[in-house]
């Protein structure tokens, strides 16, 4: 079966982008989230294979919601949304268990790659 | 409803207000509480296959009503348009109508002056449109029965026109 | 920044949506800002704000729109020190980012329509810039990190956890191998199964964040192994002072193929070359953890989806299809009546019944809460206000309230004008105001409420009021009526004269002057849309003008034509295109007029005559038709004009005038005049029994 994704972005233009790059590559998005709330609720009801977490959003940031959800899912597999100078915020998701980062503005290439190699990743 | 109260009221108070107008060479009135609104002459846009006496239809604050010659309708002398044409918007048996008259007013008639004998006015209009008669002042006004200005006959007449 | 990069993607296709969504973004922006001013120590507000302008720079720069991404950028940082406290929300600073908002906006509309480029914001740009106080020297792309709350070098903090390195033992920076001095060798060599791998790790020369990757990198080589130099020192590869390829050097347990696998898996490691250095003196080796058997909870495929996004043409093509629909039963409720089946009858009160509820349902599907376009004004009233030296409480009530879409987009000039009317002529200075004996601050009202079937839209102010007297004496001067008039008109007709074309449009005659600007407008398209206006207003008190728009709107497609001085609406159902007939193409078959159009014979029926306006049409001159299909055949209507497609809204005619084959309903043109829709079938039909007669 091919892999699930949950996709979290506040802006559906992002989401949208991220959904059709993953897409292509043959993974299905079963589900989007605006905020860090809806990330952890969504990610508790689909269990989806990866989740792509933008990390500046409203209610709850992606870095929160990526403990949350580690915390819950210990092997949860999460790839970080950042922009260009974000870098400390990526890496304090990384330690708090992402499993890899993409930069904005998306190249599909190193979207697919990050989704492919988290997705083997298995620890 | 507001409409029964004041005719309720005018019924007690044996005084109704008119709204008066001539068409042609005669002087008609209709119960003020028919009439919704009087307004200056729209633009008409011509109606096609309409019976002879609607002049065509206007907008009337966003809904579309048609326009009726009294004269045509009522089979009397019309008069020339004039700066002090206007149209009197009723409503005709739950129909919104806009009625072309001359100089209307608003009048006071008390119930006394109200006889309910159209036989004895000597006028061309047939007396199927006519409720009676208003004596005002020097004036003898028609009181038009608003309703039948658009009927179910004159609905079916219009078929007729057409299919015939 | 790096930017305008080169992508591996096409992401035109993204545009649309791209201007959609920034325009809602700087529509929460602008609302924000506006709140903010009258809150200037609204952190949590600040950091929303914040976070909207983020959010508009990250999608500008997956666009590659880099002006609009430099300037979200540099409105950024000044949002950045307002979050930080470093600067107050000055009125200086407010009309800063509220012009930033504006460039952002026209940039977004250049877009649009796919011009962008043509603004330029340097000046903007270079008046931020001064704004920002001087920071200390930073790696350019690192220059926001100053922004992450609590995370503050974090990268230097966390990576220096995770490295075990000493910079004083890692290798000299010159030329040749990463060399171990023996005493680390040593130290090693000791712990039995323990291998020192020299590592050189590439990095794809796109990779952005090199220094977040190579964290990646020792984090993942920390969970194998000791790393114990690298090259170019730790302190480097934090701060990206190197190019795409690293060494470093690590004491493991593992296989040097396993420390090649693992490197690879790390997404843009493009190559990892491992050397033994030293090899490990035993052989035992400890068995790697079991791998962790990560199940797979079975996917439940979505569900739940509570909203779809449609285009809104999509939408539009619905409401014209069902437009089409609405006017076809019509059609084939009249054939119905000749026939008289009970059962038929039945079967078509029916679908008259779905028709009806379909019509509804689309008409529910375009409907938008008034807020899309209530969100504009607050800034307007503050502008205008600010601007005239006026002080103004703008009240905005019933947001949610909805409306069909193109009925919000037709009012939306409306309101403009009444609420630019209401500033501008309403409400008078403090001073002024003072004088009056009203409170220095007036008041704007804007409230949308539901009214049976009519949402009502009201403007109201507690400014000057309109004087009846003045706006009748102003129409005389004008010429617009006459003296005589001017003794029959009441307070009732104070609309109709200040709505009528070119009254006050000459300003500055007197106190009047201004305030019907725009209401002809207004009152034109709130009526063609099936709606009116109602002033009310007392002198000294204030104005209130209301617009009672219908809720929902039938809406259709039509080729406008004009048949001996009247305009017809031709739905476009039936249209298959339009001709021009020259007399002599003109044939009679069987007393039928008929014209020949690419090896069709079409029946060609003069709606001057068919519709009873004479033999206009010139027997020697060329005249447009318009070609119908109606069914399996073709008809050409002969009009005198043509005069363009346009989207029209459906009116009713009522049960008086319901009866009169041909018409479909009428339409309220843009003057405000009515023109009726043609129901070219029936008109047709109607034609034929004419033709069989003749014979």
């Amino acid at each position: 079966m091919a892999p699930t994704v949950l996709v979290v972005d506040d802006a559906l233009f992002m989401r949208m982008m991220i959904k059709d790059i993953l897409t292509k590559d043959g993974l299905v998005v079963v589900g989007e989230a605006e905020n860090g709330l809806e990330a952890v609720e969504k990610y508790a009801e689909l269990k989806p294979d990866l989740v792509t977490m933008d990390i500046v959003m409203p209610e709850m940031d992606g870095i929160e919601a990526v403990r949350k959800i580690i915390k819950a899912n210990p092997d949860a597999k999460i790839l970080m949304c950042s922009a260009m100078g974000q870098q400390p915020l990526v890496v304090e998701a990384l330690e708090a268990g992402a499993k890899d980062f993409i930069v904005k503005p998306f190249q599909p290439a190193k979207v697919i790659e990050a989704a492919r190699k988290a997705l083997r990743d298995e620890g | 409803m507001e409409r029964e109260g004041i005719e309720r009221k005018g019924f007690f108070d044996r005084e109704m207000q008119m709204v008066a107008f001539r068409v042609g060479k005669e002087d008609f009135a209709v119960d003020v509480m028919k009439v919704e609104s009087v307004i200056p002459m729209a633009d008409i846009t011509r109606m096609p296959r309409a019976p002879e006496f609607v002049e065509g239809i206007i907008n009337l604050r966003g809904q579309i009503i048609p326009l009726v010659d009294l004269a045509k309708r009522l089979g009397i002398e019309p008069g020339p348009r004039t700066e002090s044409t206007r149209i009197v918007v009723v409503e005709s048996g739950g129909v919104k109508v806009g009625l072309i008259v001359e100089s209307p007013e608003v009048v006071k008639v008390s119930m006394e002056d109200l006889e309910a004998s159209p036989g004895l006015v000597a006028s061309d209009v047939e007396s199927a449109f006519i409720k009676g008669i208003v004596k005002l002042s020097e004036r003898l006004l028609i009181a038009l029965d608003v309703d039948r200005i658009l009927t179910d006959e004159e609905k079916d007449g219009i078929d007729r026109i057409e299919k015939g | 920044m790096i930017l305008g990069q080169v992508r591996d993607m096409d992401v035109s296709q993204y545009k649309e949506l791209f201007v959609t969504e920034s325009q809602e973004y700087l529509a929460t922006l602008n609302e924000q800002l506006l709140e903010l001013e009258n809150d200037p120590d609204n952190l949590e507000l600040v950091t929303e704000i914040f976070r909207a302008a983020h959010t508009l720079k990250g999608m500008s720069a997956t666009m590659g729109y880099d002006q609009l991404t430099g300037l979200a950028h540099e409105m950024e940082n000044v949002l950045d020190q307002l979050r930080s406290g470093e600067r107050k929300a000055t009125p200086e600073i407010m009309d800063m980012l509220f012009s930033c908002l504006d460039t952002l906006g026209a940039m977004v509309e250049d877009i649009a329509r796919d011009e962008p480029g043509s603004i330029d914001a340097s000046q903007l740009v270079s008046a931020l810039r001064t704004l920002r106080k001087p920071v200390p020297a930073v790696a350019p792309e690192a220059d926001t990190a100053a922004h992450t709350p609590g995370g503050k070098r974090g990268t230097e903090e966390a990576s220096e956890a995770s490295l075990t390195a000493k910079e004083g033992t890692a290798a000299q920076r010159g030329e040749g191998e990463l060399e171990l001095d023996d005493e680390l060798k040593r130290k090693y060599g000791a712990i039995p199964g323990v291998r020192i791998l020299s590592l050189r790790v590439e990095l794809d020369d796109a990779c952005v964040l090199k220094s977040v990757r190579v964290f990646m990198i020792f984090k993942k080589l920390a969970q194998l192994g000791e790393v114990i130099a690298s090259r170019p020192p730790m302190k480097d590869l934090e701060e990206e002072k190197f190019g795409y390829s690293f060494e470093v050097m690590i004491a493991t347990r593992e296989l040097p193929a396993n420390i090649r696998k693992t490197l690879l898996s790390i997404s843009e490691v493009k190559e990892a070359n491992v050397e033994i250095v030293q090899e490990a003196t035993a052989k035992e080796k400890e068995a790697k953890a079991p791998e962790k058997a990560t199940e797979k909870a079975p996917i439940s495929v979505a569900k739940k989806m509570q909203s779809v996004r449609v285009n809104i043409s999509r939408l539009d093509k619905l409401m014209n299809r069902v437009g089409e629909l609405v006017i076809n039963r019509t059609r084939v409720s009249e054939i119905a009546s000749g026939l008289e089946t009970p059962e038929l009858r039945a079967a078509l009160d029916q679908t008259a019944r779905l028709i009806e509820e379909l019509q509804d349902e689309v008409m529910k599907t375009r409907m938008v809460p008034v807020e899309q376009i209530f969100n504009r004004f607050p800034r307007m009233v503050r502008d205008l206000a600010r601007e005239q030296g006026k002080e103004i409480d703008f009240v905005v009530e019933g947001k949610e309230i909805e409306l069909d879409r193109t009925i919000l987009d037709e009012i939306s000039d409306s309101l403009m004008h009444m609420l630019r009317n209401a500033v501008d002529h309403g409400i008078k200075t403090p001073e002024e105001r003072k004088k009056r004996g009203k409170p220095p601050r007036g008041t704007v009202r804007l409230a949308a409420y539901r009214d049976r079937n009519y949402v009502a839209i009201e403007v109201e102010d507690d400014g000057e009021g309109i004087n009846c007297d003045d706006v009748f004496t102003q129409a005389v001067k004008e010429g617009l009526i006459s003296e005589q008039e001017v003794g029959q008109l009441s307070k009732s007709d104070l609309l109709r004269i200040i709505s009528m074309p070119g009254f006050s449009t000459s300003a500055e005659v007197s106190g009047v002057s201004g305030r019907g600007v725009g209401m002809d407008v207004v009152r034109n398209k709130t009526e063609k849309l099936g709606g009116y206006v109602i002033l009310e207003s007392e002198p000294l008190k204030g104005t209130k003008i209301t617009l009672r728009l219908p809720l929902a709107l039938a809406i259709v497609q039509a080729l406008m034509v004009e048949v001996a001085g009247e305009v017809y609406a031709v739905p476009m159902g039936t249209v298959r295109e339009t001709s021009v007939v020259v007399p002599e193409d003109i044939r009679t078959v069987q007393n039928q007029e008929v014209i020949f159009l690419r090896e069709e014979t079409i029946p060609l029926l003069r709606l001057d005559q068919l519709l009873g306006c004479g033999h206009v049409l010139n027997g020697t001159q060329s005249f447009p038709v318009v070609i119908n299909e109606v069914g399996p055949k073709l008809v050409a209507l002969g009009v005198h004009s043509l005069i363009g497609q346009q989207e029209i809204v459906i009116g009713t005619l009522d049960e008086f005038l319901k009866g009169i084959e041909g018409f479909a309903g009428a339409t309220i043109l843009g003057t405000g005049r009515v023109a009726l829709i043609l129901d070219v079938p029936s008109l047709v039909s109607g034609m034929k029994k004419v033709g069989g007669r003749r014979r």
